[in-house]
């Protein structure tokens, strides 16, 4: 326990005094501008398009901010070998591994506040004197939607982990990562797309159904994690819905922390 | 030796700035081939959820932007046809998606997309349960484009059912009533003038105006072919209806769109390359 507390700590401070936070002030940035320009592309809800592209950037930049800490603190200290002197120590290398991935949710979480801010801020003055007539509401709903993001965000770190503790490359969970991203949250919209008959097209929705069917067994469902229809049009999830998606999020991520001290575990290190 | 060195330096210098000088100017007296800036690329719905980085929110944003970003001018048919399945696409990521909604309403269903303005309204109804205005919308392209008032009223008498607040309720089972009595132009206009005042983009204000003085236009022709066959009878031309007094002069559609009478007397505005839209 202490020993996976001192390499949390480790963590932070390797990705605090790392180029992380230059990393996350330069996307707060881009963010800032991203959120404000898609704005004034909006007739009626400069506010709500802000603050949806914003989420939208927050969940981007902060899957490749984890990834690049998982690359950065993980990959490369085993690509480097410098991993071996703290294997050295008498302690089980789960507390290392673990350590770690706690170490990099922590920093994910202080972005995610920091982000968080920055894009509430930019919703406030998004569209000037405009008052559009749903208003946004950046309160709980705001909150419970940054939340969520951080969930998903806790799993595709997992994933990494999971490829870092025996890929031989360091650029794997980085490219992986990504993609396994972008896969389990398209997930749902490809559900939902066969499920209303596929445009009026049965043959594909047939012919893809049962692989789709057999995917989602594999690959959790990371958009039924996006509540932003709470905050961007007052419409509130379905909380059993929201309950069983949380779960299913832990569920999977403990699964994939398992794999990964198994597989970090048995590693032979050359 | 040295001093010939330099004056070929200064001769070559003074000639290649000349040269340059000359192929600047010629350069720029050339016509400059226009991007085609109109929307003819339609990506898959699976390849926008891909390069939206599988966030279905942004792809519908990428996509409402897209649709904005054509601008509001009289654009091919063909070009009607993307923007209508890219909306649609918007609204089956992002169903709450307000501005996807707006500008679709605005500008499909006046532009033979009639059919894909209504997915996209049924879909916002699901997205946005407490708005009032997608299945006002819905219900009005019943009635004006489908010429279809009964289904048009039970539309809004179901949305009025779900309405949280008593005010909306009661205002849109009134529109309903009216709905079945009065004319579709009337309403047309109606909206029309609200949709431009609630929007804070100017081009997009100014293409409404145009398409509510169309509408009026299209009010006031009507007016005068039913005084001219209360009058005359049968089915006049507007060249005749010109010479005879009953218009100032040969209407002009503020859309550029050409004016005729059909062979009912019903005033149409029809596009110029293809018939669609009034």
């Amino acid at each position: 326990m202490m020993l996976t507390s001192s390499h949390i700590l480790a963590t932070w401070r390797s990705g605090v005094r790392g180029r992380s936070f230059h990393a996350v002030f330069a996307l707060g940035i881009m963010l800032l501008l991203c959120a404000w320009l898609a704005a004034s592309f909006s007739a009626r809800q400069p506010q709500a398009v802000a603050l949806d592209v914003g989420l939208s950037g927050i969940r981007i930049g902060l899957t490749l901010l984890s990834l690049m800490w998982v690359q950065e603190l993980v990959s490369k200290e085993i690509d480097r070998r410098t991993v071996f002197f703290v294997l050295a120590y008498p302690a089980p290398r789960a507390s290392y591994l673990l350590g770690r991935y706690l170490g990099v949710m922590a920093l994910a979480t202080a972005a995610t506040i920091l982000l968080g801010v920055t894009l509430a801020l930019i919703v406030r003055l998004a569209g000037g004197d405009y008052q559009q007539i749903h208003s946004t509401l950046i309160g709980w709903p705001y909150v419970a939607s940054l939340a969520m993001i951080l969930l998903d965000i806790a799993l595709v770190t997992a994933f990494a982990f999971c490829l870092a503790s025996f890929a031989t490359s360091a650029l794997l969970p980085l490219t992986l990562g990504f993609g396994f991203a972008i896969g389990a949250r398209a997930l749902g919209p490809v559900i939902d797309f066969l499920a209303r008959g596929a445009d009026g097209d049965p043959e594909f929705a047939a012919r893809y159904s049962p692989i789709i069917n057999m995917v989602r067994w594999f690959l959790p469902d990371l958009d039924r994690l996006d509540l932003r229809t709470w905050p961007l049009y007052g419409v509130a999830p379905e909380w059993e819905a929201v309950a069983l998606a949380a779960l299913a999020a832990l569920v999977y991520t403990g699964m994939l922390l398992g794999i990964a001290v198994a597989a970090f575990n048995r590693r032979t290190f050359a | 030796m040295r001093w010939l060195y330099r004056s070929i330096w200064i001769v070559a210098a003074l000639g290649l700035l000349m040269l340059h000088l000359l192929v600047t100017d010629a350069l720029h007296q050339q016509p400059r081939h226009r991007v085609q800036d109109e929307m003819q690329v339609y990506l898959p719905r699976s390849a926008q959820l891909v390069s939206a980085a599988g966030d279905r929110y942004l792809a519908a944003n990428f996509a409402v932007f897209r649709a904005f970003m054509v601008g509001t001018h009289q654009l091919q048919p063909s070009t009607y046809v993307v923007l209508a399945n890219l909306q649609r696409d918007a609204s089956y990521f992002n169903p709450g998606h307000e501005d996807n909604y707006y500008v679709a309403a605005a500008v499909l269903p006046w532009n033979d997309q009639v059919e894909a303005t209504q997915t996209i309204l049924a879909n916002t109804q699901l997205g946005r349960p407490t708005d009032a205005l997608p299945a006002f919308l819905y219900g009005f392209n019943q009635l004006h484009f489908l010429q279809d008032p009964v289904g048009a009223a039970k539309t809004l008498q179901l949305a009025a059912a779900r309405m949280p607040d008593a005010d909306t309720r009661t205002s849109l089972e009134a529109i309903a009533s009216r709905w079945v009595t009065q004319g579709d132009l009337d309403e047309a206009s109606r909206l029309l003038r609200i949709m431009a005042t609630q929007t804070r983009d100017k081009a997009f204000r100014a293409y409404l105006e145009k398409r509510i003085a169309r509408v009026d236009l299209l009010k006031q022709l009507r007016m005068a072919v039913a005084k001219w066959q209360s009058e005359r009878g049968g089915v006049p031309t507007l060249e005749a209806m010109v010479a005879r007094g009953y218009l100032a002069g040969m209407p002009v559609d503020p859309l550029g769109a050409e004016i005729v009478l059909d062979q009912q007397g019903n005033p149409l505005a029809v596009a110029k390359k293809a018939r669609g839209g009034q």
